[in-house]
């Protein structure tokens, strides 16, 4: 038996037993540094005639990623994940705003297994859009190595991430480290459909990592998509790259 | 007679060139330039930081509205003078 088939084994062993709980995930995120490219850096701060004060906002920004909770609420076969701000009131808007973007705070993604679905609802300069994607377990490549977070033994699988920067697409590698002994086959930041609960992700620059686990006996009851605009990701590329031009001849 | 006439036309015409300059020097809601460069810069660097392009450009976008606010409060000061 391979490693796969292992896990999965364990997987749907302990699944029966989880069949009507759902459960509550708290995440933190961390800024992972390491990630960054600071030569690309650098190239982008000589063209800033203010770069000291961008990179003070940005700093500030970052810092508060520490106030912010984020939730995944799961059942069987479906769950939510969204933000909980902590931050203080008194904090500059400027920078708070830079965190709750960066930790996409506002933004909400709602999963389905049956049918193979993600929504990611999110607000886009004062509209709400709808941005609609599935994983399959295909899609995961789930390796060799193991950790343990908690008590409980991960494994690391890795997928891409596809994404149109200036009208380019780019890939990026996202790792998730998962406990096949909590069926759940959910995560944060819209990754999901492993066989078992993601317990750390690695995407981008962010790492969000499992603070608590919460099970509920019963099935919980899952608030439903809210109402925007259906959008993919190339045309809010195209829109973005619109907005840019507009910006620039006013 | 026309000489002076042209003369005159001269000096003012030049006074007034020199005052309009002097107005665009003094006159800070000329200047959003800084603004552009600035959300610009705070889009490339969100991305190099990690951020996804909607949320680059968002971040772009309050730095810009925030730049442009304040020149327009510090272009209605010296306005209002």
């Amino acid at each position: 038996m391979n490693r796969t088939s292992y896990i999965i084994f364990i997987f749907l062993l302990v699944a029966n037993s989880y069949a009507q709980q759902s459960l509550t995930v708290d995440y933190k995120i961390t800024f992972n540094s390491q990630k960054v490219e600071n030569d690309t850096i650098k190239k982008h701060l000589n063209k800033i005639e203010d770069a000291p004060e961008v990179v003070k906002t940005y700093s500030k920004g970052i810092a508060l990623l520490s106030s912010i909770k984020m939730i995944l609420n799961a059942n069987q076969n479906s769950a939510v994940f969204t933000g909980v701000n902590q931050m203080d009131n008194d904090v500059n808007p400027f920078e708070s705003k830079l965190a709750k973007i960066m930790s996409e705070l506002e933004t909400k993604y709602y999963y389905n297994i049956k049918p193979n679905e993600c929504k990611k609802w999110f607000n886009f300069l004062n509209k709400k859009y709808i941005y609609k994607d599935s994983i399959s377990i295909k899609n995961w490549k789930i390796t060799n190595q193991s950790k343990t977070i908690d008590k409980y033994v991960c494994y690391l699988a890795t997928t891409d991430y596809v994404e149109y920067v200036n009208g380019k697409k780019q890939l990026h590698k996202v790792s998730a480290w998962f406990a096949p002994e909590i069926p759940f086959r959910f995560g944060p930041r819209g990754f999901y459909n492993l066989p078992g609960l993601i317990l750390e992700l690695n995407f981008k620059t962010l790492i969000y990592t499992a603070t608590q686990i919460k099970f509920h006996k019963n099935s919980q009851e899952l608030e439903k998509t809210p109402k925007g605009e259906f959008i993919s990701k190339e045309e809010l590329s195209h829109k973005i790259a619109k907005l840019k031009e507009e910006r620039r001849n006013n | 007679m026309k000489k002076l006439l042209g003369l005159t036309f001269v000096a003012l015409f030049m006074m007034s060139m020199d005052s309009v300059s002097f107005m665009e020097e003094s006159d800070p809601s000329f200047n959003y330039d800084h603004c552009f460069a600035g959300a610009e810069g705070y889009e490339a660097l969100g991305v190099s930081l990690g951020l996804d392009a909607e949320a680059a450009y968002a971040v772009g976008n309050t730095y810009f509205d925030k730049c442009v606010a304040e020149v327009d409060f510090i272009a209605g000061s010296y306005w209002s003078q």
